[in-house]
């Protein structure tokens, strides 16, 4: 599998075709003498931006860091929950669990419905 | 049948919504000061809008993801934030530019300036966001587009030349002020071969759902509906060279461009040009704010659909919402509606080179569509687009100094 191609920058589903994020990141585990092996894939917080060109990376780092729910950790899911690697990449995960789904609540109920959305 | 009445719908709400402020301002400009020498510029600009919409639309149709979750997953996260920032820009320029020619048809109305009518304009369009579905939007708004199918009628009423008409589709070097010449014919070539277009049919295509039965109706839609929409284009330069062009009128204002309908119509023509000039911004102004929204939604990979209710794709909502705000402002601060959409006209030829070459890429990408990819001729049309895009790119500011004042 090539995991740039294939993997990264891809849209990720839940295990109900619902959109959580894109892959920004894949994180390996090193191993001696042996290839690395994927172990989780990262999914927003700061692993899309330190993706960036230094001259944009410091501002948007900050304001990831200062507004972000996770104050820029990325949400991590385990490649034992990945069910299938195609155009989208479809996890086991309920959307419900992800911050996705917080961002959209939070939102929601902050200014979206205050505004009859 | 289904198909038959989609492919007519289509067909219809492409010619309602083709028009916009853009095209309107520079085909009129270019109309009024060069007759018919930038006739050829607008078939050009046409064949490469249905080209580009086409394969947006077989990518979306085949792959059921849309342009900008295309470019992402091949091109990166790096070029997704440039073309991001870029388009943003742009779509947020334009989008004011609509709505300014929108204030301007509620001030031609009314008699009240149209810095008030900026906020009410933002709303509405939002209103219509908020509480509409895709189809009420795309189908309900641009078959009221068809209102501009007058400039059309005017066009015929007033019996252009043929001979001349035959010239005007004769690419030439252009006669006197060369610099102004060249600056409307990329104007011109902005306002058709619009990036929020493509994103945003692409995306229509993903809303509607279609699939792989649909590629033939996508060919249809795209080659007729651009067809007649860049007709009625062309009807709006030769009406203003007709009209403005013998009297050595310049347009330097919308309310100057009312004459291009009361001229051939009288006192309707006054309310036609009003109704044809607020209902092709409205349009346009719809599509531009939810390509902003889609650009975000799909490229960080949130929830997204207009045929969501709002709290149900909250950020993608939101920011629509705030693209209409922020271009409500400069229009609200008394900002020129038509130097703003000129100026519009020439950063979308800034940025195009961007939009178009990821083209060459994805049309051709198997993980996509599969056995549908580009053929050669596709491709080497893809390829004179992008040298084109490339040639505007460089020539836009330039001549936006030298020639567009």
């Amino acid at each position: 599998m090539d995991l740039v191609r294939e993997v990264l920058d891809s849209r990720v589903l839940d295990r109900a075709g619902q959109p959580i994020g894109r892959v920004d990141g894949i994180v390996l585990r090193l191993r001696d003498g042996e290839p690395p092996v994927v172990t989780d894939l990262a999914l927003g917080g700061l692993t899309a931006v330190n993706r960036l060109r230094r001259p944009f990376r410091g501002v948007v780092a900050w304001i990831v860091t200062r507004w972000g729910l996770r104050a820029g950790r990325a949400y991590r899911i385990p490649w034992s929950r990945v069910h299938d690697v195609g155009i989208d990449v479809t996890v086991g995960v309920d959307e419900r669990e992800t911050p996705a789904h917080a961002w959209e609540r939070r939102i929601g109920r902050s200014i979206v419905r205050r505004l009859g959305g | 049948m289904k198909k038959l009445l989609e492919i007519a719908l289509g067909v219809v709400t492409s010619i309602g919504g083709y028009l916009d402020a853009g095209t309107i301002a520079t085909a009129a400009a270019a109309g009024a000061l060069f007759g018919f020498d930038l006739l050829w510029v607008i078939p050009l600009g046409t064949l490469c809008a249905i080209c580009l919409v086409e394969m947006s639309g077989r990518l979306s149709a085949v792959s059921r993801h849309t342009l900008r979750d295309a470019m992402r997953e091949r091109l990166g996260f790096d070029f997704f934030v440039l073309t991001l920032v870029l388009g943003l820009v742009v779509d947020v320029s334009v989008l004011a530019a609509e709505l300014g020619g929108m204030a301007i048809a509620a001030e031609l109305l009314t008699g009240i300036a149209f810095r008030w009518w900026a906020l009410p304009a933002a709303v509405l369009t939002w209103l219509i966001l908020w509480k509409g579905t895709f189809g009420v939007i795309e189908k309900g708004v641009a078959l009221l587009g068809l209102v501009t199918v007058s400039f059309l009628a005017a066009a015929w009423t007033l019996h252009p030349p043929v001979g001349a008409l035959a010239r005007g589709l004769v690419p030439s070097l252009g006669a006197g002020d060369r610099f102004r010449y060249w600056f409307l014919a990329v104007a011109i070539l902005g306002s058709l071969i619009s990036p929020y277009l493509f994103y945003f049919y692409s995306s229509g295509a993903v809303e509607e759902k279609w699939d792989e039965s649909y590629l033939g109706v996508n060919r249809i839609v795209a080659t007729l509906g651009m067809a007649f929409g860049g007709i009625i284009a062309m009807a709006v330069l030769v009406v203003a060279a007709m009209v403005f062009h013998p009297n050595g009128i310049r347009v330097e204002r919308y309310e100057q461009a009312t004459l291009l309908l009361t001229a051939p119509f009288g006192r309707a023509g006054f309310y036609l040009f009003a109704a044809s000039l607020g209902i092709a911004c409205l349009g346009a102004a719809l599509e531009l704010a939810l390509a902003v929204g889609y650009d975000f939604a799909q490229g960080f990979g949130w929830r997204w659909g207009q045929n969501r209710r709002p709290r149900d794709a909250a950020r993608f909502a939101l920011v629509y919402t705030g693209a209409l705000a922020v271009a409500a402002i400069p229009i609200a601060l008394g900002v020129d509606p038509l130097g703003v959409t000129v100026l519009s006209m020439a950063f979308t030829a800034l940025v195009l080179p961007f939009v178009v070459l990821p083209f060459l890429a994805l049309m051709n990408d198997r993980g996509y569509l599969r056995e549908h990819t580009n053929h050669r001729l596709a491709n080497a049309v893809v390829l004179a687009v992008v040298v084109l895009a490339f040639v505007l790119a460089v020539v836009s500011i330039p001549l936006q100094i030298l020639g567009g004042g």
